[in-house]
């Protein structure tokens, strides 16, 4: 649902690049100018077309043309039911943008920052619109219209309640009311709810409402916030809600809004909720086993995902699964006894997130499988699309890599027993998820074959081939029991000789995630079924009997394996019980996943329970022996197929409108500012506009620095910059004036006080591609016309104030690599570089001509989960008449030294640093730190050396500092802490010794710093 | 001696008179000036007929709670707004004649009885307000708590609902309480009172509808509505009409408090105020959709379908109703028929009841305006 802002990491790209070289406010671009980050990249172009609703704009592309009519129709019907419940209609469209795939969204510009997987959809009130993608799951797409469009009813409702009683409309309601309102009016708590809050009760991690400011932003407070907002609703009446937003202008402290509106005590409110929970969940957990006791750990540190169980030849076995460490996301294979215990550390198979092949796993979504003959089979993000890879886990090397261009995401690969054929759930362009089949060597002169076996909007997913490589069992809500608002899954059985499809299970419940036993006989399944109350059960593991006694044929439903072929039809004649009989095996207090048989009676699954991930082993046999309950499986009643409702209209694909690009404010900021000195005053705004996708944007900017004696006309600065980030290679360029006392460390010509005057008029432009996530090449080029006024050394050698008239072009291109893993206090593993060549020159009197050299290379090595070793290589050169300085100096580079002050043309410059903690969670031991946002306190020691030089043979100087100059040869060892606030700021203290010339220890000299900002 | 303390006295006098001025100013200082008594229209106006004109406008500053302004024989209108003013303005042109701060929001519809004014806030202590405009002087203040629904005067003395539930019988001139009524529910009171045939009809966020006999407090009957009531209902001396939250609009007997008839939308919809004619009672919903239904059977005559919720009670009044939306139209539909006949699109949602005075069709729309409509004829006049 709607994301917490805090996955928003920094932009990525063109406008990161930008911004960190101040083009948006205009300027000469040095071209030894660098940055890093990761890149959003646009791999997909595409053709955007506008449905227009009643009440929305539907942004679409073709492909998705059909999904786009099914969530035009969920928005207009959640839009009606809406309106009720805030009592309140919009007066404006709300633009609403659909993405096919969770891959696509990803490459959205309506936000700058990253999109990690599990994020369902936001709305952006800046521009009021909405933005969610598909993947296949088509009830949920449509629940995340409904909840994404609560966001804009409450957000426009609160904006009009504080406008009503003129009040600032910068008052906002508490994240967790928001986002549980929104999960509680966009339907029925699902599973995944009871799982949360079953387990936050019997866990007792349960945030009381004082204190729901500690799990902001998590998953747990979307479902206590769902759980409160019942709670109101079945409590004190579902009016509450909206009294809630109609009062908050009130009081800015919302407990206060609550006794407001509640008559009570905003204790006696949260005593009575918890209450609540527990009269609802206590009676359920006191039959219930926590999986921690009820299963043997095999993982059960760390978080650990869907495990999988290889036994070798020599009898030997291991437990494969995706795990995360605290770090990368990685697969792991973990060597175990005949027990399951583990015997050895485990060896990392892939580790993602680094490179290009495997570059993200989906670790929530995507299962893994793993043949007979050991051939593993996982999915990973690479580039624009989902990869299957196949490993050899005898041979521990990567055999094969399968893409296809008919899908862009791929989840939970199946291999059969031969390791000939691979099934997968495969999500198309159009964003709807079928089964596939891949068959190796099924094509032409032995190249691989790929069939598509269902074709239809229902959501097909973990498909296990059986043991004799004939059938797919596969969790789909093409049941007769699911509908549109009804999330329920069964499993269904695939046979690939006949094309039939066939119940395994039916019945109003959430079956997922099935598994044949080794010999074929029976089916490993999740299942949460509906209890008493209405409320979801645990989801348990459950055995599936298919060695029948009686021999009953199977209610069976065609198969669509054509393209469109959505006309799927319940056999009439064949809705007979099917001959399956289903045993519930576990009653967890929470939640278990992905079982997988490491033996014939053995089951592997991970397991959740205490909002963590662990893998435990599970003694199947013993349960199936003394089941918690066992059912025939019920008859689907004969019912015709059905379907999700699509907004009707004339405006037919072909005849769309197609989107144009219309710009709207996005950002207007101004300030004004004297001088201390009182010799200047500077004022000015900037303004941003973009279009409605977000890939083109506008900056414009106009401040006066007007100095003392000048007119208002010669401080004027002016900057007009374009950047294009809607194709992969982004753009940008624009026009800019800038005027005033230019103070430049870099410029040779700057020696001391005296200020000077400069007028740079010119134009600027940036090629920014991406190769990768991980890599990019930037082509950079400015132009501009420079005068400037400033004492100049004449050919007498004395210092005379003159003006200097240059045409100066710079050009450049680097290449920035960036796979860095970032902490709270900056990078913790990976690696950055970025190295580049650029040259400068004068184009009318050939007053500066120089050649620039860029080499950064910063490497961060893992020692353990909380300790780094950083190492930084830097080195800088611009060769050439009147080339730039660089800098060095500050809390960053050349510690103990003034900040940014050491300039010289050429410099070597390395930095090693090692990073731990002091205190890992301070606001834990004194709970006042958390109010003053204190999250975390590292320490650090150091040891920085640089040896730098002028063309000439000079030494460094120190940048008016008295034209003092320091040895070639300096540096500076030490240590330091950082502090932490907020999550976002960090503040550093270092302290140690610095060396000026040569690193003669008689030269040390003690210094301290305080300064603010991530580590290197 | 004297030479040197009369200087002193005069500084403590002067520092003393700006504290109190600075102290009056930050609690804020309540003034409403009027020149002559409100007198209530002896029926309700005729609205005027369409084609309207726009024929003034002013900023009130801040909006509007959802009941319908009061309006007097003399042309003159008293509302109150959602940061504390009273204004009285004259509905012939739009030209305020006084304003007045009662420090914070009122929700609820201001009343006036002669000189007094009383004024229901709904935040903080000061829950109600009576206060003397002719002679530009507070009466008395009930320091009860908030109030959202406005009071009724009803044989003599005011009842009045508090946020917290208690209904209170209060002297109009003293603001002594008469009698106080505090059923033993946690429902909260956001619908005001009417006058059912002499009784205090209130209705509560419980769903539970009380006729208070207004001189004494006593509950002469009591009946559910079945769902809460955040509307104020309609009353005439024979029927109570009862809007609910739950898309279920009650017909009660004001007598007896007997369900003469109800009728049942989606159980989401929440009705707006309805209104009683002669022939005719007239109701919104939040589905939009304006029904006129007969009051002696509840059957639905006709309907009209707006875009945008319908909120406030409509204007019946001769051969028209009109109605304002919160998809900004106001309309005029034949009050027999339900045809539309006239509509205008106004720059904001219409969220308050409509009123006529004068001759003119006052509307109160987002964000803060209060509109003039007079018709075409009359309104260059």
């Amino acid at each position: 649902m709607s994301a917490p802002r805090r996955w928003f990491g920094l932009r990525p790209g063109l406008v990161s690049v930008l911004v960190g070289l101040g083009l948006l406010a205009g300027g000469v671009m040095p071209a030894d100018a660098q940055g890093f980050g990761r890149n959003k990249v646009q791999y997909d172009d595409f053709d955007w077309h506008i449905l227009e609703t009643e009440h929305f704009d539907v942004y679409y592309y073709p492909e998705e043309r059909e999904l786009a009519e099914i969530g035009a129709q969920a928005a207009e019907e959640a839009y009606v039911e809406l309106e009720h419940k805030f009592d309140f209609s919009f007066n404006h469209r709300v633009p609403i943008l659909f993405y096919a795939t969770n891959l696509h969204f990803k490459q959205t510009n309506t936000t700058p920052g990253f999109i990690p997987d599990g994020v369902g959809g936001f709305y952006e009130f800046l521009k009021g619109r909405v933005v969610i993608p598909a993947d296949g799951n088509v009830q949920r797409f449509r629940r995340v219209v409904k909840h994404e469009l609560v966001h804009v009813f409450t957000f426009n409702k609160l904006a009009r309640v504080l406008r009503d009683h003129r009040r600032p409309v910068d008052r906002f309601l508490p994240l967790w009311f928001t986002e549980g309102i929104a999960e509680y009016w966009s339907g029925e708590p699902d599973h995944q709810h009871e799982m949360i809050i079953r387990d936050a009760v019997a866990s007792n991690f349960f945030v009381p409402l004082d204190d729901m400011d500690r799990i902001a932003g998590s998953y747990v407070m979307y479902k206590e916030g769902e759980a409160f907002c019942r709670f109101v609703a079945e409590f004190y009446g579902e009016e509450k809600l909206l009294d809630l937003i109609d009062n908050v202008w009130r009081d800015q402290d919302f407990s206060k809004v609550i006794e407001f509106v509640l008559g009570e005590d905003f204790h006696v409110v949260s005593d009575k909720w918890w209450d609540w929970i527990r009269e609802q969940y206590l009676p359920k957990l006191e039959q219930a086993d926590v999986p921690s006791l009820a299963a043997a750990p095999v993982k059960a540190r760390g978080a650990f995902f869907k495990p999988v169980v290889h036994t070798f030849p020599d009898g030997t076995r291991e437990v494969l699964a995706v795990a995360n460490r605290g770090g990368y996301t990685e697969l792991l294979a973990t060597p175990v006894d005949d027990d399951l215990q583990p015997i050895g550390d485990p060896d990392v198979i892939v580790r993602g997130g680094r490179n290009l092949d495997y570059e993200a796993f989906h670790l929530f979504e995507s299962r893994m499988d793993v043949s007979d003959t050991g051939l593993l089979a996982f999915v990973t993000k690479r580039g624009e699309r989902d990869v299957i890879h196949l490993h050899d886990l005898r041979e521990r090397r990567r055999v094969d890599m399968l893409g296809f261009d008919e899908m862009v995401g791929i989840y939970s690969p199946t291999v059969s027993p031969d390791g000939r054929l691979v099934a997968f759930t495969g999500i198309s362009t159009g964003g709807f998820a079928d089964l596939y089949l891949y068959d190796r060597e099924g094509g032409p002169a032995g190249t691989g074959s790929l069939r598509q076996l269902t074709a239809d909007e229902y959501d097909d997913r973990d498909a296990d081939f059986s043991p004799d490589g004939l059938s797919l069992a596969f969790s789909s809500d093409r049941t007769a029991y699911a509908g549109p608002g009804t999330p329920h899954f069964n499993i269904f059985r695939y046979d690939l000789q006949t094309d039939e499809i066939s119940y395994m299970t039916s019945g109003p419940q959430v079956d997922i995630a099935p598994r044949f036993s080794p010999d074929g006989d029976r089916l490993a399944f999740i299942s949460a079924r509906r209890e008493s109350d209405g409320k979801y059960s645990a989801m348990n593991l459950w055995l599936a009997d298919l060695a029948p006694e009686a021999d009953v044929p199977s209610p069976v439903v065609s198969a669509s394996p054509t393209p469109g072929g959505a006309e799927l039809e319940f056999d009439d004649d064949l809705h007979l019980p099917p001959d399956i009989e289903v045993h519930q095996l576990s009653e967890f207090t929470s939640a278990a996943y992905d079982p997988f048989w490491a033996s014939d009676s053995t089951l592997v699954f991970a397991s959740f329970e205490d909002f963590r991930f662990t893998i435990r082993a599970f003694d199947a046999d013993s349960a199936a022996a003394s089941p918690r309950q066992s059912l025939a499986v019920a008859a689907p009643a004969p019912t015709e197929a059905w379907a999700y409702p699509r907004y009707q209209t004339d405006d037919t694909a072909e005849e769309a409108r197609p989107y144009r690009r219309r710009y709207a404010l996005d950002v207007a900021a101004g300030s004004f500012t004297t001088a201390t000195t009182g010799d200047y005053n500077a004022g000015g705004a900037t303004v941003a506009f973009s279009d409605m996708l977000g890939n083109d944007r506008f900056f414009v900017t106009a401040y006066s620095a007007s100095p003392d004696g000048r007119s208002f006309v010669d401080g004027l600065n002016l900057a007009v910059t374009r950047i294009h980030t809607g194709r992969r290679a982004n753009v940008g360029y624009g026009l800019f004036r800038r005027a005033g006392p230019l103070f430049d460390r870099g410029d040779p010509d700057q020696v001391d006080f005296i200020p000077s005057y400069q007028q740079i008029h010119g134009g600027l432009g940036i090629v920014s591609y991406p190769l990768s996530s991980f890599r990019r090449i930037d082509l950079s080029s400015s132009l501009g016309y420079s005068a400037k006024e400033l004492l100049l050394r004449g050919d007498d050698g004395r210092r005379n104030f003159d003006t200097l008239r240059t045409l100066s072009f710079s050009n450049a291109i680097s290449l920035a690599h960036d796979n860095a893993l970032y902490g709270l206090f900056g990078p913790v593993d990976g690696w950055r570089a970025n190295l580049g060549v650029g040259y400068t020159t004068d184009l009318l009197q050939s007053a500066l001509s120089y050649y620039t050299v860029n080499a950064d290379v910063r490497h961060y090595a893992r020692l353990s989960r909380d300790v780094t070793f950083a190492s930084w290589a830097l080195a800088r050169a611009n060769v050439g008449r009147r080339a730039r300085f660089n800098l060095l100096g500050g809390s960053w580079s050349a510690r103990g030294f003034p900040l940014l002050r050491i300039r010289a043309e050429r410099l070597l410059f390395t930095s090693q640093e090692l990073r731990f903690p002091i205190v890992k969670a301070p606001y834990l031991i004194a709970p006042t730190l958390g109010a003053l946002g204190v999250a975390g306190l590292n320490g650090a020691v150091f040891a920085d050396g640089a040896y730098a030089w002028n063309g000439d043979g000079s030494s460094p100087d120190l940048y008016n500092v008295n034209d003092q100059t320091i040895g070639r040869a300096f540096g500076s060892v030490g240590a330091g802490a950082r502090l932490n606030l907020f999550g976002a700021f960090v503040l550093r203290y270092d302290i140690g010794y610095r060396f000026w010339d040569g690193f003669q220890w008689d030269e040390r000299e003690a210094f301290s710093q305080f300064f603010f900002g991530w580590d290197f | 001696m004297r030479g040197t303390i009369r200087p002193h006295l005069r500084v403590l006098a002067r520092l003393g008179a700006f504290v109190v001025a600075l102290s009056l100013g930050l609690l804020g200082c309540t003034s409403l000036d009027i020149d002559r008594p409100f007198v209530l229209q002896r029926a309700t106006e005729a609205a005027p007929p369409p084609p309207l004109e726009r024929s003034w406008r002013f900023d009130a500053d801040a909006a509007f709670g959802p009941d319908a302004p009061i309006a007097f024989a003399d042309g003159r209108v008293v509302m109150g707004t959602r940061d504390g003013k009273v204004i009285v303005f004259d509905a012939r042109n739009g030209v305020r004649e006084a304003t007045g701060d009662f420090g914070d929001a009122i929700e609820g519809r201001v009343l006036t009885d002669g000189p007094m004014v009383f004024v229901p806030v709904a935040e903080g202590r000061n829950g109600l307000f009576g206060y003397d405009a002719v002679r530009n002087m507070q009466r008395w203040i009930l320091r009860e708590g908030p109030h959202l629904a406005g009071p009724l005067l009803a044989a003599g003395t005011l009842v009045a609902g508090a946020h917290d539930g208690t209904i209170r019988g209060l002297d109009p001139q003293t603001g002594d309480i008469r009698w106080s009524a505090r059923p033993d529910t946690v429902a909260q009171i956001r619908a005001a009172p009417v006058n059912a045939g002499g009784l205090a009809v209130v209705a509560d966020t419980e769903g539970m509808v009380r006729a208070y006999d207004p001189g004494t407090g006593a509950v002469r009957w009591s009946t559910e509505a079945g769902a809460p009531v955040y509307r104020t209902p309609a009353a005439t001396p024979d029927l109570v009409i009862v809007p609910t939250t739950r898309g279920r609009l009650l017909a009660l007997d004001s007598v007896t408090g007997e369900k003469r008839w109800s009728i049942q939308i989606e159980d989401i919809a929440r009705w707006a105020s309805p209104v009683i004619g002669e022939t005719a009672v007239v109701a919104g919903a939040t589905d939009g959709i304006l029904r006129s239904i007969d009051p002696a059977t509840g059957e639905v005559r006709w309907t009209h379908t707006f875009d945008g919720t319908i909120s406030a009670a409509p204007l019946l009044a001769g051969p028209v109703v009109y109605v304002g939306t919160y998809g900004r139209r106001l309309a005029a539909l034949d009050t027999e028929t339900g045809d539309e006949v006239w509509s205008e699109t106004l720059g904001g949602r219409v969220k308050a009841g409509l009123v006529t005075a004068d001759g003119t069709l006052v509307v109160l729309a987002e964000p803060r305006f209060v509109y003039g409509y007079r018709p075409q004829v009359l309104a260059s006049r």
